[in-house]
Parts: structure tokens; C-alpha cells; sequence
């Protein structure tokens, strides 16, 4: 059966129409709904749809014509429509690909046997694919997009591999701009030395070795935040350093120090001991200054200087007097795996009012110790020679003066000369 | 020193050196001011010189007006800014244009204090704020005191101005306590870099700079990121300098006010960014504002109507995390 298409009544006021563009051309399934043109009306140019099925029969009016509203513009053949149902796929297939022939030459069929009706997503999926490509320049802020720029990046090639987010921030482009021009040993030097990225060339890949020479030829530092430990070490020695101290040196007898020398009573353990004993007869190293005055603690409490590695500890030896030799040497085996795990307590540093370093071990004679925080005095204890042991005292005159100071030596020397001590202890 | 004393002591200095400087409002006078800022200045000046008005907002500026035109410094002060809706006829009809309409020969050398926002369980009716119309008026200098120190100076140099300004104050800021350094040459018109940071630009006003602030902490803990917080200090003119230098530095921009977000003042800040600084922002720009109710009585719900620390603090970690953070 034959049906007309007419020029259909747009708008309430349309009187004509001017056909603007044919969708279907003649042999074309066409389906309830489909557009068939583009209209032009009074008001706007408009799709107009086949209120049923069928194969288009002919075309009535060309492109660019002008006609009433009601005039046939196209014929369909209605029945045609269940015959040749299998080809509609073919037809709207051939319809999309191709642009529409114009009537006055009908497509020939032999195309829509080439169109791919094997495969009718294939369109699709190409125009999927197809997208992104029209749509330029990725997603980014527009100060990432401006970065990007500068060093040349596509952002949107590196979102499609995945190597940048979406949306990318500047802090994404920088990553990338670091990795494409720096090798990972050379962002790591980078990031060591704190140099920025901007000192080298764009347009290359940089290597370790660049980077290197660049900080030699530059003679740059490598920057060291000072961590918590080395910056209180810091302060304690830039108090001592203000302290008003004077130094007194003499020899202390090594026989009865090396006698009583084990394998756990070392002679730092020894020198702990020896000292708390001359402490306790001598109040004014048991002494410590506040801003109320004087304090005089009853019991001797020392603090040792322990290095490891570049960090030095002054962990204190609490009442030594109370503490028998084994006491002793087992708080500083506890010191030692503490400081080895770097575990110190800040209450394990401080209540000292006396500090001890010993540097006998290595070799060194004689030199001089700085006061660790509210010590009155410091010793700094060097190797043996010929039998004897150079003790140099730093000491804080504001706490003890030179006389008291003397007497306190005298008092070690007697000690360490003195075997009767070493039994008591060992007892 | 607290705020109002602030204020208090910038009104009392002025009228000490000039004797044209006049306060009138509702209670400002026997009764030392509703927040207490014009306390004791009755016994120092006189009731010539400090007027308790009647109730009737619109005669008040429109004294003013004509007490500016005549040769005096008026200082006339709103109770509470949604009452000034009555006097908006003279704050934008005529406040802002004698200068313009007489050529110049008129000038009005005035003040209109203008307390407003949220404060405690006021309701709908006595808890609005009105920048986003007064700084819609060419003509009107707006300043927004949310600082002791600058409460204390841009006080000052408003009524030593020869312009109309409007000096808007927080009423929960009355009894805000700061340090006022009085020997300094503070500018009205620029806007204070309370805190300094490198990564996100948070730019505020009046109360909602404190609010900010307190979020602060929690914000750079979260992102690991520094904040820099701005108060803008001058709503109308706007100091787009001190905005510029942190946006380019930080690449962001945050602006926290307290109104309703629909056509709220903020808006204008951010038009700014998108326009002028769209090539320096790495994130799209946020505004935190009030929602779009009136103000409720209920407290929970007063509370949920406008920014607080919490929400702020929650609103910028969830924006900088959505963006790449």
C-alpha cells in the first residue's frame, strides 16, 4: 500500500516549508518514527519523522524547495515493509556511512551489499574511539595546563596511557616532567640536595652522572636537617659554652683501676664509683644552681658522655653511691643497648649534678670536657701512662672554686691509690 | 584590649581633636551603647554630642546626612544591621550619591556602624548580614572589622574620611579580645595576611576569619599542606594586590563567609579568580558559605546554617582531596 509523506504543520503559524536536507533516498527501509528530512519552517529548521513503515518509493521534492504544508514529499510503500524486513539493518547501516544521495540519483544497491553487516557495532565502536581525539587537550587545571605547556607534554596522551590523573593538578604535571627528563637516580640526588629541577635543560633525559657534575662543578653542600637529638646536643653545649669554668689537671694511680678491671667492671664502671665517692665527700659537686639557689642533692648522681656515631648521650647514673659495682655495670649495659636502638628516655638525661668522660680507650692523654647541662663539673678521663691516668676537671666556678676543687682532686687520688677502697666496692 | 574597647577608644581619640564629631543612634548615649561601645563618652562629651535617638533607623541616617552636609562628623549607629533595611533608603538612595549628584560640592563625611551576623539564637529577623548590598553601591566605602587591632584604626580613619563608609561589625565579636598597637600606620583598605602558607589561599571576613582559623590546624594536619588566611578587612574597595600575590603563590582560592551562599559577597571574590586569575589556580575555586534558609532560632540548627570550624575544615579537606591532594 502507498503512503504519502506531507509536508507537515511545524508551528501554528507555518504556512510553507522548504526542504533542507532528504535522510532516506529511494529503496530505503523506513520505520515508524525514523526522520525522514529536515524542514526548514518559519521559525527553525526541524526534523520530521515517517509515521509508518515502508520502502521509500520515490522523493517528490529536491533539496532547497519550497512547498505548502500538506503537499506530498515522499511516497512509501507500506507493504514493502514486511517483505524486505531482514534489510532494514542494511539500510540504516548504508543510511549513517554514506551522506545521503541526492533522489535525483538514487544510491546503488550494490553499496549497501558492501556496507558491514557482519558486524553492525563496528560503526559505533569506531565513533567511540574516535571521540576523545576531537576533544583536546585532556582534563587539567589551568595551571597544570599552562606547566604543561612550557615542557611540552601532551596531557591527554599521558591520561589515555594512564600516567597522569584525571584531572591533573601541577603537582601531577611535575611528577611526570621529573621522570621524563631525570633518571630515578638523578631525581633521587635531586631530591638530596634539594636542587630544582628548573637548573637543568628541558627537551633531554638528565642521568645520575649530570647531576653529579653539576653539583661538584657548583660545589654544593648536601643539606642535613638537624634532627631533635643533634639540635639538643647543640643547645646543651652552646649553654656550656657560656658557663664560667676554669680547668684543673693532674695524674690519678692506674694499678688499682687496672687490678680490679673484669669483663663487666670496666673501668668507666670503676671511675663511676670512684667518683661518687669523692662527690659524697664533697657537697659542692653535689650541688646544682637555680634561679631560687642552691641546691645540695645527698646522693651522687653522674651523667656519662657516650657517643655513637655522630650522636653523643650524657644518660645519668642515678645515687651511684646506693648502687653496688654489678648495679653499676649493668645500668650501663642498659645504657648501651639503648643508645645502640636509639631508645633513651629524656627522664634517663637528667638529675646529674657531675658528668664523667672517658676517653681512655682510644689512646688520647689529656684533654678537656664541656659541662653537660646543670653539671657543677665535668672530667675528662685520658689513657694510661706510665701507671697513671690524666683527669682534667672543667668546673663551674659559680658552684665550686678552685680550692674545693683542689681538695676534690686530692680526695680522687687518695682513692684511686687507695686498695682499701676497690675491696669495700668489690665486697 | 577587647574589640568594643577598641572601638570605643578610636571614637573617644576623634572626638577628643574634633569637636564636629557627633554619635547618634538608639541608646548610644545614657545607656553607653547597646554593646557597649559608646560607654562613658556622655560624661566625656555631652549629650550635644552623643544623641539617644528614637526607635526610627531611617531618621537616624537621615540625620546624619544632613548633620554631614551641614559641617559635622556624624557617627550613627545601627542596633543591629536587619533594622537598617528601614534606613536603606538614605544607606543607598542618598548616602552614596549627594557627592556624585551635587558634582562634588556635597561631600558627607559620616559613618554608619552596622553590627550584624549570627550571633546567639537571635532568629531570622535579627541575624542577617548585608555587604553583598552595601558593596553593590558605587559610592559606599564598606569596611569589615574582624580584628581588635584594625577595628581600632579603620574606625579612626573612617571618620576622619571624607567619604560615606559603612564600618560593619560582628556582634559576636564585641568581646573578642587583642592587642592594639597604636603607634602603627594601618591602611583600611588593605587586607591582612593573618596567617602566611604556600599552598591554599583561604580568604575571609569578620568572625568567619576566627572560624577559619580554628579549622586551620585540623586542615594542614589532615593535607599536610600550608594554608595562608586572608581577611579581607575592606569588602568594597577590594584589595585584588594582597589576593593576587597568595593566589599565585598557592594556586588556589578559598573564600569562607558566613551570609547565604545565593548571591552572597563571596561570589564576587570568586568571579575575580575565575576572571582574572584562571591561569593560576590548580583547583576549581571553593566557596563555603551559609545555607540558603533563614536564619533558626533552634541552636543545633542555627549552627548547621552557617559555616563553623568543623565544617570548614571538613569542607576544605574534602575539596583539596577531590582535587589532587
Amino acid at each position: 500500500m502507498e503512503y504519502q509523506i506531507v509536508m507537515p504543520r511545524l508551528s501554528d503559524t507555518m504556512d510553507e516549508g522548504q526542504l533542507v536536507t532528504w535522510k532516506i533516498a529511494p529503496g530505503d527501509a523506513v520505520k515508524k518514527g525514523d526522520v525522514v528530512a529536515e524542514v526548514e519552517s518559519d521559525k527553525a529548521v526541524m526534523e520530521i519523522e515517517s509515521f509508518k513503515s515502508g520502502i521509500v518509493q520515490s522523493l517528490l521534492v529536491e533539496p532547497g524547495e519550497t512547498v505548502r504544508v500538506g503537499t506530498p514529499i515522499a511516497v512509501l510503500d507500506t507493504d514493502g515493509a514486511q517483505r524486505d524486513a531482514v534489510g532494514v539493518m542494511e539500510h540504516r547501516e548504508t543510511k549513517t556511512k554514506a551522506p545521503a544521495p541526492s533522489p535525483a540519483k538514487p544510491a546503488p544497491k550494490k553499496e549497501k551489499t558492501a556496507s558491514p553487516k557482519q558486524d553492525p557495532l563496528a560503526w559505533l565502536l569506531g565513533s567511540a574511539q574516535a571521540q576523545p581525539s576531537s576533544y583536546v587537550g585532556g582534563t587539567a587545571s589551568p595551571r597544570a595546563r599552562e606547566a604543561a605547556e612550557r615542557y611540552g607534554l601532551d596531557i591527554e596522551a599521558l591520561q589515555h596511557e594512564g600516567s597522569l590523573p584525571t584531572p591533573a593538578h601541577l603537582a601531577d604535571i611535575k611528577q611526570v616532567v621529573l621522570r621524563h627528563y631525570f633518571t630515578p637516580r638523578a631525581l633521587q640526588l635531586l631530591t638530596r640536595y634539594q636542587l630544582s629541577a628548573d637548573l637543568f635543560a628541558v627537551g633531554k633525559k638528565h642521568d645520575a652522572a649530570e647531576v653529579e657534575a653539576y653539583i661538584n662543578a657548583h660545589d654544593i653542600p648536601m643539606p642535613e636537617p638537624l634532627d631533635m637529638l643533634r639540635k639538643s646536643m647543640i643547645a646543651i653545649v652552646n649553654e656550656a659554652a657560656k658557663k664560667p669554668v676554669y680547668h684543673m689537671s693532674d695524674r690519678i694511680e692506674a694499678k688499682w683501676l687496672k687490678a680490679y678491671e673484669t669483663e663487666t667492671a670496666t673501668v668507666t664502671v670503676w671511675l663511676l664509683k670512684l667518683f661518687a665517692e669523692a662527690m659524697l665527700r664533697h657537697e659542692g659537686f653535689r650541688t646544682t644552681l637555680t634561679a631560687q639557689g642552691l641546691q645540695v642533692w645527698p646522693n651522687a648522681s653522674i651523667s656519662l658522655a657516650m657517643a655513637s656515631g655522630e650522636y653523643l648521650y650524657m644518660p645519668v647514673f642515678r645515687n651511684v653511691n646506693l648502687l653496688s659495682l654489678s648495679k653499676v655495670a649493668a645500668q650501663l649495659q642498659v645504657y648501651k643497648t639503648k643508645i645502640a636502638q636509639r631508645r633513651l628516655g629524656k627522664e634517663e638525661l637528667v638529675g646529674s649534678t657531675f658528668g664523667i668522660s672517658n676517653l681512655g680507650m682510644t689512646g688520647i692523654e689529656s684533654f678537656d670536657a664541656m659541662i653537660n647541662k646543670n653539671d657543677s663539673a665535668i672530667a675528662a678521663v685520658g689513657s694510661e701512662r706510665d701507671g697513671s691516668i690524666a683527669v682534667t676537671l672543667t668546673v663551674d666556678h659559680r658552684l665550686v672554686n678552685g680550692y674545693q676543687a683542689a681538695l676534690f682532686m686530692q680526695e680522687l687520688k687518695a682513692l684511686a691509690g687507695d686498695e682499701t677502697f676497690f675491696k669495700k666496692v668489690t665486697q | 584590649m577587647l574589640y568594643r574597647e577598641a572601638l570605643n577608644r578610636a571614637i573617644d581619640e576623634v572626638m577628643a581633636i574634633d569637636e564636629t564629631v557627633v554619635v547618634l543612634g538608639e541608646d548610644v548615649g545614657r545607656y553607653g551603647g547597646s554593646y557597649r561601645v559608646t560607654e562613658g563618652l556622655v560624661a566625656k562629651y555631652g549629650e550635644a554630642r552623643l544623641i539617644d535617638t528614637p526607635i526610627a533607623e531611617l531618621s537616624i541616617v537621615g540625620n546624619a546626612i544632613g548633620m554631614a552636609m551641614a559641617g559635622l562628623r556624624p557617627v550613627a549607629e545601627i542596633m543591629t544591621a536587619n533594622f537598617a533595611l528601614l534606613a536603606f533608603d538614605q544607606i543607598i538612595n542618598h548616602m552614596p550619591k549627594y557627592r556624585y549628584m551635587s558634582a562634588g560640592k556635597i561631600t558627607l563625611p559620616m559613618v554608619v556602624r552596622f553590627p550584624q551576623g549570627v550571633s546567639r539564637q537571635l532568629a531570622a529577623q535579627h541575624s542577617e548580614s548585608y555587604e553583598q548590598m552595601l558593596c553593590a553601591v558605587p559610592g559606599l566605602r564598606v569596611l569589615a572589622a574582624g580584628d581588635v587591632n584594625y577595628a581600632y584604626h579603620a574606625l579612626k580613619a573612617a571618620m576622619l574620611s571624607d567619604d560615606p563608609v559603612v564600618f560593619i561589625e560582628h556582634e559576636l565579636l564585641y568581646t573578642k579580645k587583642g592587642e592594639v598597637d597604636f603607634d602603627a600606620e594601618v591602611d583600611p583598605f588593605k587586607a591582612r595576611v593573618v596567617k602566611a602558607g604556600d599552598d591554599i589561599t583561604i580568604v575571609s571576613y569578620l568572625k568567619m576569619v576566627d572560624d577559619v582559623m580554628a579549622a586551620v590546624p585540623e586542615i594542614e594536619k589532615k593535607l599536610g599542606k600550608q594554608c595562608e588566611v586572608i581577611d579581607l578587612c575592606s569588602l568594597n574597595p577590594v584589595d585584588y594586590d594582597t589576593l593576587e600575590a597568595s593566589v599565585k603563590k598557592t594556586g588556589s582560592i578559598v573564600v569562607v563567609e558566613e551570609d547565604h551562599k545565593t548571591g552572597g559577597y563571596g561570589a564576587q571574590i570568586v568571579s575575580w579568580a575565575a576572571e582574572k586569575m584562571f591561569y593560576s589556580l590548580d583547583e576549581p575555586p571553593l566557596r563555603i558559605a551559609g545555607e540558603d534558609v533563614p536564619i533558626p532560632y533552634n541552636r543545633t540548627l542555627e549552627l548547621a546554617a552557617i559555616p563553623t570550624p568543623e565544617s570548614i575544615a571538613a569542607r576544605i579537606v574534602a575539596w583539596a582531596e577531590g582535587n589532587g591532594a
